[in-house]
């Protein structure tokens, strides 16, 4: 009887401890929080997300202050305006959402995907956007990983920058191609996509307009490309047709821009010097309409040096105007008028000039602004000079002021600080990407004496 | 506060109840126990093994043992034993008559507390002498003389190599523990706590770490570690079970040591009472240099503040937002200043309050206690302080002479408000330390109508209600915001002591520990660290559930008088669950309150699960031969639910002998009363975290700009899901520590002295790191068992006891560890980010240094092969090529003409340049540990002391470095002076322009000596420091009147210091930091940290 009690207990003891090793299965082992697939409606909505957060953040800050549409005032952003490049990481966000979720290797899910549905119209929307994130990174560090990137292999090869680029432009050959196509499958993403609603004909102009982009890129190198420029513009955005970021006045669809200012480093940047003069010294009406008056004085607008060694203060340095830093402001990437300065610049720089033409395409823009038109008059580089400074006004706030700026040379900039002759030609491959990346071994050309491929010529 | 009056009343009603267990009938054995010397030995337990019969001896010595008459008859004898800790047991018949026997006892000191057993884990005991590994034990004593209410505080400078980090003097905030170095790159990982058998959770959780802005810990309020939920009255001892060997029964828990702690239990015999109240004053002592002689302003002009104009309506406003930076003119005599260093802090009280019964009879035990426990902070205002009550109930009793059922409950609710701290607009000390001397912090509000004012912000309107104030004002952020965590917790287990077979003995625990905390952090509107300064309110509940089941069955055998031995298996299974959700509204619509509801946007909210199961067989078998050496081998397989799928089981073996050589040498005339020599070898494991390898999109996620501002990836009503930037892992193992640990234990000169030593070397294999991978890929990290650290050191204690006279004993104890961390591989990766500010004091384990190491930006030096720009826009110019052999080796301050630049151009002939390469500064490891700890008694007073010393390491002084670009710190006051750099840094130069005195100008100070310049070399400091951590005088007052008047055993009273005095050069507020709490493995890093404090404390014990 007692040993029955003894065992039965021993028994019932063991039994409890054992029934725990069912527990232990492979069904534990999955994470119960997120799901193992995605819709394409799901993943362009991050696409879209990490697109806008790309054109208006970091880089775009580091743009507006080396080109001096913005200047740095405290902290990280005084180095910015010190050319401080360290060792590129400050970049690496930038970098990384190239590639990463929300940017090529979901892109890339995207059209796979849709291509196998039959819907072209979505996959030719996503190679757009694709060609956007890489054709804004290998304007930036020049040879960049592409072909090779977001696929299976570990260490994804730099692509030499021109290949990039032909790439980049068959690419949207292929995205007009679909976005063409009308098949009865073709659904694309409608709503979903928050800026054109999916519209395939806005989105082939769309592509147009960047064909012509990134012939324009290469035109340094290969003058040919500003015939290929023209003709593919003069097939892009339509006035009243930008691709301008979508936001809303909820803050986590709200503007970067005015999130940074507004709440996340005050006061880190303000206005630049350089375009404030140039709008005022011209009675350009942009001046109100991108910038504020000085908090001491509304009626007064000044801006800074880029390094903010100017004297200016808090109260007495203009900041982004109202307008641009509301919470819904659309932030134009991709407009018409962009579109139009390239058939001006194209038609000036091609081998053929037709100077005429450029100043026209130049006066459709002036007159939207509205500014007096160039007259017959000005001809040979000081139209150049009308152009591309009317570019650098109307993009203000984007990267690609910096890239006409590498391409021309205009308008003329006073390097900052002391010591350089120079703005910065390209960033520095990001010390992350190189220290787990073997086919980047250095930080590339040197930012300062050796440009990208793109940019055999460096502005005095 | 009611519920600090309320204790006495209770003590007082306990303290009058009859002594309980008298009532039953039977023979009564009465006695003292003494020290040979004749000092009277407190809780003493005086047993009669065979009835399973025992008393607890009172302060006094005395003890009654009842014995029920049907257990033993007149005229029968009975075997007494005596047993006290660090005194040798001693037995005594007794022939019990039905009167009142006497029996005295007086016991042989034990220093070395040979025969004593050692819980060693899983349900294992064993014999101090037998022991095969090192041997740390903390007892009840030394725990109350810390005056810690936090066990991980508690532990500071007990024993070598085990280093605790509080993280701040903030009530409440959490202390995080290290043994033997780090040999995981997981930050958080902690050792495992095992109370009573029943692992319990002792995770950090920051509330800020779910608020989506990507800040995390950094940001917030200082957490709790759930170990603050134990009171540290109910603790026996704590046995730290530090080396792999020791470990291995915990199998692939155990890769970070196990801290087992066993709590009070009640004995059979008179019902025993103890009220202890304690009363302690705290307050901060260092504070960081800054200037009073320049006011706000940049370039010298003065800048307080100039008025905004509304843009809509051009209005002019009495707004006005001035610059942050204290660069303008000499502040004229006679302006006032402000002492902005020290004026947020105050004295802060503590009151503790505990009381605990105890007793039993010859079946049935029993040990209660309840415990109040309340702190306010250091830091001005309402919103600093931490309530614990705990309550403990432990019981067992004896349902056949084979079977034991035991019960143990635990219940605890602490609640917890904080200030914002460290990297943070919002935070208090940077809010304070930035302020321009001219401004009066304690004005924070506007006298008209009353709207928060900074010294950036002076004059709100209604006009600024959403705008941010550049820097909160420090008594806004004592005053309003609310930070507070309300947790819950149970821990219970009830377990089967048996002994079916006389040979057999088998254990049986089955126990749960829950926790559920409620947290709120509410940020008032015109709060400037919030996405809006709109305010904000984060909501966070967290729960914590641990299901633990342990059998144990030992099986004792004896081969020969010569050879015996034990032989254990064992199975345990444990599951845990980690549950969060948490939400954040932004834009409070009304003013208060912060409650979800009340908010305009609330973010998509975070919610997961996390869900570790484990099953685990062990064995064990020991040998002892010849009663003279001792042999243990071990073995645990565990299967765990985050082992990869191919990998789902792993074995670690154990083994270790110890050898008590004296028994062949001799006692060399007392020299040598005692000798063990000992060898472990052991393997242990760490878990990986879950979900590792779980191919998954991310929900709820977003994207963010590096400075904060993000958005969501659901837009427009359309929610995304993207894949997440970590690649899923393939195979995942358990990490692998294999230690080999040698060591001897010695007893010297007729026991009045003994010293132990320990040399291990352990070897971490597949530990898991987020290896980069290109980002180019598609995906930044990938986790995988790729790292190897080495962690080699050693680690000596000595004991001395010179005095040992009845009425005066004296006693000294030194312990020293070092402890060498050698990061060998990290597939591939130069290094591996490992916590740190960020943008800032990064820190990082990088191959060939250690783990922690400082990755920042220095000068332009000698030796490290740096070209610099020779004016043409090339990189033409070698620095080494100017600098001599020697100077190259020393990597000597390199100074130019001024016809070169480095990455921030240059101010010229005579000032350094900066160097555009980030590079190891440094490690936050101290090169050695140590501790003295002294007792001397004089007969009822005793007298302890407690200094704690850290010799080597570094600490970065981020504080320093940022205020030096705000204008604020003391060193700016050299603005405008001429100096060389050699005298300025206190380091010799190099270069053209070595000798070159220059000026300390603005432009100096903010570009080429503060951390926002990309530069932090001169701020990492030496963090070497010796503390007082402990000194107190104690008095047990015993007698007649006691006794007699006072119906009581005894009362102690103690006055004690904690912290009195700190000697270090750091130049920062405390070398003892840590920013980002034991949620992050970061160390070293000072931003803006909430220091230490120093306690004056008085306690009194009230014993019956």
């Amino acid at each position: 009887m007692r040993n029955g009690v003894r065992f039965s207990l021993l028994a019932l003891g063991l039994s409890i401890a054992v029934s725990g090793c069912d527990l232990t299965g492979p069904k534990l082992s999955d994470n119960p929080n997120d799901p193992s697939a995605a819709s394409n409606v799901s993943l362009l909505s991050s696409a879209q997300a990490n697109l806008w957060v790309q054109s208006e953040a970091d880089l775009a800050r580091t743009v507006c202050v080396w080109l001096q549409q913005c200047s740095g005032r405290q902290s990280q952003y005084l180095s910015v305006g010190n050319y401080s490049l360290g060792d590129g990481d400050f970049w690496f966000q930038n970098y990384a959402a190239t590639y990463g979720g929300g940017g090529l290797i979901d892109l890339r899910r995207i059209q796979s995907s849709s291509l196998q549905a039959g819907d072209s119209t979505f996959a030719g929307i996503a190679a757009v956007m694709e060609v956007w994130l890489v054709g804004t990174a290998a304007d930036i560090w020049g040879d960049v990983p592409y072909s090779q990137a977001a696929t299976s292999v570990a260490n994804p090869a730099l692509d030499p920058q021109q290949q990039v680029y032909d790439h980049l432009q068959a690419k949207l050959d292929s995205a007009i191609a679909f976005l063409s196509d009308t098949g009865g499958r073709n659904v694309g993403p409608k709503g979903a996509e928050l800026v054109y609603g999916g519209n395939d004909s806005l989105w082939i102009r769309m592509a147009e307009t960047l064909k012509a982009r990134y012939f324009m890129h290469v035109a340094e190198r290969i003058p040919a490309a500003y015939d290929s420029a023209l003709v593919h513009a003069q097939l892009g955005i339509r006035q009243g047709q930008d691709y301008n970021n979508y936001h809303t006045s909820v803050l986590t669809s709200s503007n970067i821009w005015f999130q940074f200012f507004t709440t996340a480093a005050l006061n880190y940047v303000a206005a630049g010097q350089f375009l404030v003069d140039q709008l005022k010294n011209t009675s350009d009406p942009r001046l109100r309409e991108y910038y504020s008056g000085t908090p001491v004085d509304t009626t007064v607008f000044a801006g800074g040096l880029p390094d903010g060694s100017d004297g200016l203060t808090a109260g007495t340095i203009s900041s982004l105007s109202a307008t641009r830093e509301a919470p819904d402001f659309q932030q134009p990437l991709v407009t018409w008028a962009e579109t139009q300065l390239i058939i001006a610049e194209a038609n000036f720089s091609k081998a053929a000039p037709d100077e005429a033409a450029a100043r026209a395409a130049l006066n459709n823009v002036l007159a939207t602004v509205p500014m007096p038109p160039v007259g017959g008059g000005v001809t040979g580089p000081a139209l150049l000079n009308a152009i591309m400074t009317e570019k650098y006004i109307q993009l203000f706030q984007t990267i690609e002021v910096w890239s006409d700026y590498r391409r021309t040379c205009l308008p003329a900039f006073t390097a900052f600080p002391t010591g350089y002759t120079r703005l910065p030609r390209r960033l520095p491959y990001p010390l992350q990407e190189r220290n787990a990346n073997p086919s980047i071994p250095d930080p590339g050309p040197d930012p300062f004496t050796g440009g990208n491929w793109n940019d055999p010529n460096p502005c005095p | 506060m009611l519920h600090i009056r309320r204790w006495p009343i209770i003590a007082v009603l306990a303290l009058a109840l009859p002594a309980a267990a008298h009532a039953q009938q039977g023979i009564t054995i009465i006695g003292q126990v003494t020290s040979e010397e004749g000092t009277p030995i407190a809780s003493a337990t005086v047993q009669i093994t065979t009835l399973g019969l025992g008393s607890v001896t009172r302060a006094d010595g005395h003890y009654t043992l009842v014995v029920p008459a049907s257990r033993v008859q007149p005229g029968e004898s009975v075997t007494l034993t005596a047993r006290a800790i660090n005194y040798k047991p001693q037995t005594a018949s007794v022939v019990v008559t039905a009167a009142e026997v006497t029996q005295d006892f007086s016991l042989a000191a034990n220093p070395l507390q040979l025969g004593e057993l050692v819980v060693t884990g899983q349900g294992t005991t064993q014999e101090v002498e037998k022991l095969g590994n090192v041997r740390n034990n903390v007892d009840s004593t030394l725990l109350q003389r810390s005056n810690e209410q936090n066990i991980v505080t508690a532990l500071a400078a007990k024993a070598p190599n085990v280093e605790v980090t509080s993280t701040a003097g903030d009530p409440g905030a959490s202390s995080s523990i290290r043994i033997r170095g780090a040999n995981t790159l997981n930050t958080a990982s902690e050792p495992l706590f095992i109370v009573d058998g029943m692992p319990i959770d002792n995770s950090t959780v920051t509330t800020s770490t779910y608020d989506g802005t990507g800040f995390g810990n950094q940001q917030g309020t200082f957490p709790p570690n759930r170990a603050i939920d134990l009171n540290s009255d109910d603790i026996e001892s704590i046995e730290i079970l530090k080396g792999a060997a020791a470990g291995s029964i915990y199998g692939a828990r155990a890769g970070q040591g196990v801290i087992l702690v066993t709590t009070k239990k009640g004995h059979s015999g008179p019902t025993s009472f103890s009220f202890r109240t304690t009363v302690s004053a705290n307050d901060v002592t260092r504070f960081p240099e800054l200037q009073r002689t320049y006011g706000q302003g940049e370039g010298g002009v003065a800048e307080a503040c100039v008025p905004i104009t509304n843009l809509a309506t051009q209005d002019s406003l009495v707004d006005c937002l001035g610059t942050t930076r204290s660069w303008g003119p000499a502040i004229p005599a006679g302006t006032p200043t402000y002492d902005h260093s020290r004026e947020v802090f105050r004295t802060g009280f503590t009151t503790d309050n505990t009381l605990t019964a105890s007793g039993g009879n010859d079946r049935t035990t029993f040990y209660i206690s309840g415990s109040a426990f309340y702190q306010s902070g250091t830091f001005v205002g309402p919103h600093n302080n931490f309530t614990r009550y705990a309550f403990r109930l432990k019981g067992d009793h004896r349902l056949t002479n084979w079977l034991k059922v035991g019960g143990n409950v635990a219940y605890s609710a602490a609640n917890g408000d904080g200030v914002q701290k460290t990297s943070n607009f919002s935070g208090i000390l940077l809010g304070s330390w930035r302020a321009t001397p001219t401004f009066d912090n304690r004005q924070y509000l506007d006298p008209v109508n009353g709207m928060h004012r900074s010294y950036a912000f002076p004059n709100p309107s209604a006009n600024s209600a959403d705008l941010s104030r550049g820097y909160d004002n420090p008594f806004f952020t004592a005053n309003v915001p609310v930070s507070t965590t309300n947790a819950n917790r149970v821990t219970g287990n009830i377990s089967a002591d048996a002994t079916p077979i006389g040979w057999l003995r088998i254990n049986y625990t089955l126990g749960v520990d829950y926790s559920g905390d409620n947290r709120l952090q509410g940020q008032p509107q015109t709060s400037s660290n919030t996405p809006l300064p709109l305010g904000q309110v984060i909501q966070l509940g967290i729960s914590n559930t641990q299901i633990e089941s342990n059998i144990l069955g030992t099986a004792s055998f004896k081969l020969s008088p010569k050879a015996s031995g034990t032989f254990s298996l064992g199975q345990n299974f444990n599951s845990r669950s980690f549950d969060l959700i948490g939400a954040t509204g932004n834009g409070l619509i009304a003013p208060t309150p912060y409650s979800l509801r009340n908010t305009a946007q609330i973010n998509p909210p975070v919610d997961s699960v996390a869900k570790v199961n484990i099953v685990g067989f062990y064995g064990q078998a020991t040998l002892d031969l010849y009663q003279q050496l001792f042999l243990k081998g071990g073995l645990r397989y565990d299967g765990a639910s985050t082992f990869g799928q191919d990998n789902l089981r792993a074995w670690f073996p154990s083994a270790s002998a110890a050898w008590q050589f004296t028994k062949v040498t001799g006692n060399l005339n007392g020299m040598l009363t005692y000798g063990k020599a000992r060898v472990a070898y052991g393997e242990v494991g760490t878990q990986p975290p879950p979900y590792l390898g779980s191919n998954t999109f991310l929900g709820g996620g977003s994207f963010a700009d590096p400075f904060g501002p993000f958005l969501s990836a659901s837009q427009g009503g359309n929610g995304g899901l993207f894949t997440p930037n970590v690649k899923p892992a393939t195979g995942l193992e358990p990490e692998r520590t294999k230690e080999l640990e040698l060591g001897a234990d010695l007893g010297l000169f007729k026991d009045y002295a003994d010293l132990s030593f320990t040399w291990y070397q352990k070897n971490s294999t597949g530990v898991i790191l987020q290896v980069p991978v290109a980002a180019s890929s598609g995906y930044q990290f990938q986790s995988a068992n790729g790292a190897e650290i080495q962690n080699a050191g050693t680690e000596w204690s000595l004991n001395v006891r010179p005095i040992t006279k009845r009425d005066f004993a004296w006693d000294l104890g030194f312990i020293l560890g070092t402890n060498r961390n050698h990061v060998k591989s990290l597939t591939g990766a130069q290094f591996v980010s490992y916590g740190g500010l960020g943008a800032f004091g990064l820190t990082v384990a990088d191959v060939g240094g250690s783990v922690g190491d400082f990755l920042d930006y220095d000068y332009v030096r000698c030796g490290r092969g740096i070209m610099l720009d020779d004016g043409t826009g090339n990189q033409n110019y070698s620095v080494d090529a100017n600098c001599t052999a020697d100077q190259n080796k020393k990597h000597t301050l390199f100074l130019p003409d001024g016809t070169v630049a480095g990455a921030n151009g240059g101010l010229g002939q005579g000032y350094p340049l900066l160097d555009g390469e980030k590079r190891i500064i440094g490690s936050p490891d101290p090169k050695w540990t140590g501790s003295v700890r002294t007792s001397v008694r004089y007969k009822g007073v005793t007298v302890s002391a407690l200094v704690d010393v850290r010799h080597g390491g570094l600490i970065y002084n981020g504080t320093k470095g940022a205020l030096v670009e705000l204008g604020t710190a003391k060193i700016t006051e050299k603005r405008g002076q001429t100096e060389t750099m050699t005298s300025f840094l206190g380091e010799p130069a190099a270069g053209p322009g070595a000798a070159t005195p220059v000026v300390l100008d603005e432009s100096f100070f903010r570009n080429f000596y503060s951390t926002f310049a990309l530069l932090g070399q001169p701020f990492y400091e030496d963090g070497s420091y010796t503390k007082l951590r402990e000194i107190s005088v104690g008095y047990t007052w015993t007698g007649k009147f006691v006794s007699q008047t006072l119906h009581l055993s005894s009362v102690d009273f103690r006055v004690a210091g904690r912290n009195l005095a700190v000697w270090t050069k750091y130049s920062g507020i405390d070398p003892e930091t840590s920013f980002a709490g034991a949620e992050s493995g970061t160390r070293g890093v000072d931003w803006f940290n909430n220091p230490q404090a120093r306690s004056f404390v008085f306690s009194l014990g009230l014993n019956r």
